[in-house]
């Protein structure tokens, strides 16, 4: 039998002590900075992917409901009197409203109809 | 035929509106566009040059957005083969927009039932109508055809499929008031409203007053109400209305059956930011009928007034019934 096959050796070997080497200070000061850079590294990366979690639950949550191929009102914009409609709110929502009561009180005086809204 | 129906092509008796009183200190210009009256308020103080400017705005989306031009843009794209067609901007914007409507409501707003409307009669504009119309074919087919148009945004390449055709109706005019608005605002004009056939829009407020006074429809009867801001818009079978055989026909489809809808209303007025989601959810209320209708307003919590087909009311949301004013 060959003497690296020999079990009472390799005992011998694996019951040795290890000797750790002991670090230098410079040593440890580049061991915690490699850490801090791994910590940054992986926050970034961690936040990009949250992120883009994000972004594509708004963009699923935007098109509920709808079977078009692929409408959008980006690039479709018209230099013709431009406002900002219903369909371009700010929270996505087509029905989206600002809130607050859009009546007055009706104390300037109860004055005739200037304008009607029938039936068009 | 039901002898209290009006004739054919003929608006209902039943509207009723008060003479219209200019506010203190603003001019009032008027012009037909896009089937309807347009009515413009500013102040004295405002340019001229301001009115014409909202003139050449309407002239510009009807020439573009008319399904009754065969020219227009639209027509074209209506006339097209299933093929990609890179449109306008201004036709890119109220497609987007209009499809970004019907997602919203589930498909109630459609844009896409000219088909449908052509079948039951309206085949020209409201005023052609003829008399008498030949009775409605046995099978009509629901709508839902926008989820089958495709449109790429960064090219404004739309494409149509075979049998798919557009017809924007009130959203189109909804759209062109909120734009004109827009139009006055950015040109330095403080004070204005927009009226595109009972489709209207406020800017600030008139001189000397704190709120507009408005007249919304009821049937036979209309009511004036303080609106502060905002937009007002009114869907209903009163104007648009014509016999089809013996049968009453209005232009009000509920694309689940293609047919005009039967929902027991007569008119819904809607009360929102814009004057473009006034009209669409107008329009959904009213085809849905008052349960469904009411509900859809709350949760989108806009203020409405639902106008039964006996004339009853209710209104629905922040609607200040104790603020309505009966028109003598």
């Amino acid at each position: 039998m060959a003497q690296h096959d020999d079990p009472g050796v390799s005992v011998r070997q694996a019951a040795s002590p290890p000797v750790a080497p002991r670090r230098t200070k410079a040593e440890s000061l580049a061991v915690v900075a490699s850490l801090k850079r791994q910590i940054l590294v992986g926050s970034v990366v961690g936040f990009g992917v949250f992120a883009a979690l994000a972004a594509g639950q708004a963009a699923s949550a935007s098109g509920q409901g709808g079977a078009a191929s692929s409408s959008s009102s980006q690039g479709a914009s018209t230099s013709q009197g431009s406002d900002n409609s219903g369909s371009q709110s700010s929270n996505g929502g087509y029905f989206n409203q600002q809130g607050g009561s859009p009546f007055g009180s009706g104390s300037s005086g109860g004055g005739n109809a200037v304008s009607g809204s029938g039936v068009s | 035929m039901d002898p209290a129906h009006p004739a054919a092509g003929m608006p209902s008796q039943d509207l009723v509106f008060p003479e219209f009183t200019d506010p203190q200190g603003m001019q009032r210009v008027t012009w037909r566009a896009m089937g309807s009256e347009i009515t413009l308020l500013l102040s004295e103080a405002d340019s001229p040059a301001h009115a014409e400017a909202v003139r050449r705005l309407f002239e510009e989306w009807e020439a573009t957005l008319s399904r009754f031009r065969p020219e227009s843009e639209l027509s074209r794209l209506n006339a097209g083969t299933g093929q990609p067609v890179t449109v306008s901007p201004l036709l890119g914007k109220v497609l987007t927009t209009a499809l970004a409507a019907a997602r919203a409501t589930g498909g109630v707003y459609d844009p896409t039932l000219l088909p449908q409307l052509i079948e039951v009669g309206y085949d020209r504009t409201f005023e052609a109508l003829v008399p008498t119309l030949p009775p409605m074919p046995e099978v009509i087919r629901p709508g839902g055809g926008w989820r089958a148009i495709d449109v790429e945004p960064a090219t404004r390449l739309v494409t149509l499929p075979h049998g798919i055709q557009l017809d924007f109706g009130g959203i189109a005019k909804g759209m062109v008031v909120d734009a004109a608005i827009g139009q006055l605002r950015a040109s330095g004009v403080s004070q204005a409203l927009v009226n595109a056939g009972g489709d209207l829009r406020v800017l600030g407020m008139p001189p000397h007053a704190d709120d507009w006074p408005v007249a919304v429809q009821g049937k036979g009867m209309s009511w004036t109400l303080p609106l502060r801001v905002g937009a007002m818009a009114t869907s209903g079978m009163g104007r648009r209305q014509w016999l089809q055989g013996d049968t009453l026909r209005h232009h009000l489809l509920n694309p689940a059956t293609g047919r005009p809808a039967a929902s027991g209303l007569w008119s819904v007025s809607v009360v929102a930011d814009h004057c473009e989601q006034a009209e669409v959810a107008a329009k959904v209320a009213f085809i849905e009928g008052e349960e469904r209708g009411g509900a859809f307003l709350a949760r989108h919590e806009m203020a409405g007034l639902f106008v039964r087909d006996d004339g009853s009311w209710r209104g629905v949301g922040a609607w200040p019934e104790a603020l309505m004013r009966e028109n003598g």
